[in-house]
């Protein structure tokens, strides 16, 4: 039980991010892009028209958004937040790789910290598996780690 | 020097100022809503550790604007075990939100941030100058959304 107790005080506790120190913050442009997705631009009408019949299409108030949908897409699963203008502002992908499944500068599914410092730099905050990459304008990527690669990609335009 | 403290109410969604004589100083509107996309749906009920002791952290005059990110005065920092730079500001007055209900000032949203007016953060960072705010109180919160 000792030994347990330890083991808790010692763990360190995942620290999500909110609004990251400066010297956290990533340098240069935000990333803009997921699964070719833009969180700052494209329209929900569009994606349908790509990406076809979603798996779930929950629209205001079934969900606190005006819309949030979801694709599998070549084994990944892809889910959209969408705001009152029809634009999206989050997406989040995970399961299989899928060839898509990338950001705008190339980082994807099953790729490593590594490649994620290669493609970003060394400027994020990392906790456990949790991994969040913060610009100066509030861009947000989150990224999971499962045994040593990504299983998981988030990115959200700025939110205060 | 004593202390002032803040308590958030999240059932009436008011933030009330106490000097370090207990005595109320004032107490404004403020909200918890959060995008939901944040990593903290809302901060949970219990007392918080403040960072920004004497002053509010702030940006400049041209980020800390009355319809900027924070509004006039910046962010007061407290922590909260597991997320980063979690605080409270203002901002917001005339820019509603994208969430169906398009909130403006207070009722705009965070990413996990209390919002309350500019009025608010301008009393409380008067008083924090002589009276160093070390406490922030949560209670009745909720998921706002």
């Amino acid at each position: 039980m000792r030994v347990l107790m330890l083991f808790l005080l010692l763990s360190p506790t995942p620290v999500m991010s909110d609004h990251l120190p400066q010297d956290l913050l990533a340098k240069g442009e935000a990333e803009k892009t997921l699964c070719g997705i833009d969180v700052n631009k494209s329209h929900a009408s569009d994606l349908l028209a790509r990406f076809g019949k979603p798996i779930t299409y929950e629209k205001y108030p079934a969900t606190k958004d005006a819309a949030e949908i979801t694709w599998n897409r070549g084994g990944s699963r892809i889910h959209v937040y969408v705001n009152i203008d029809n634009v999206t502002y989050g997406v989040e992908i995970s399961g299989s790789p899928a060839s898509d499944a990338t950001t705008g500068r190339g980082l994807s599914l099953g790729q490593t910290l590594a490649d994620l410092k290669r493609v970003y730099g060394g400027r994020f905050e990392h906790n456990g598996s949790k991994i969040t990459i913060q610009w100066q304008d509030g861009t947000e990527l989150r990224a999971t780690l499962l045994k040593g690669r990504i299983s998981r990609l988030m990115l959200v335009a700025p939110v205060e | 020097m004593g202390m002032s403290e803040l308590t958030f109410n999240g059932n009436d969604h008011t933030i009330t100022l106490r000097d370090r004589n207990g005595q109320v100083v004032g107490t404004w509107e403020a909200n918890n809503r959060t995008a939901s996309t944040a990593t903290l749906p809302y901060v949970r009920n219990g007392n918080y550790q403040v960072q920004d002791r004497h002053q509010p952290h702030t940006h400049g005059a041209r980020e800390d604007t009355a319809d900027g990110e924070y509004g006039s005065h910046g962010i007061i920092r407290f922590n909260v075990n597991g997320h980063d730079g979690v605080g409270i500001h203002s901002g917001r007055n005339n820019t509603p939100d994208r969430t169906p209900q398009q909130g403006t000032g207070t009722d705009h949203v965070t990413n996990g941030c209390i919002r309350t007016t500019d009025e608010a953060m301008r009393a409380i960072s008067e008083t924090m100058q002589q009276d160093p705010l070390l406490t922030v109180h949560v209670e009745h919160n909720r998921n706002q959304r």
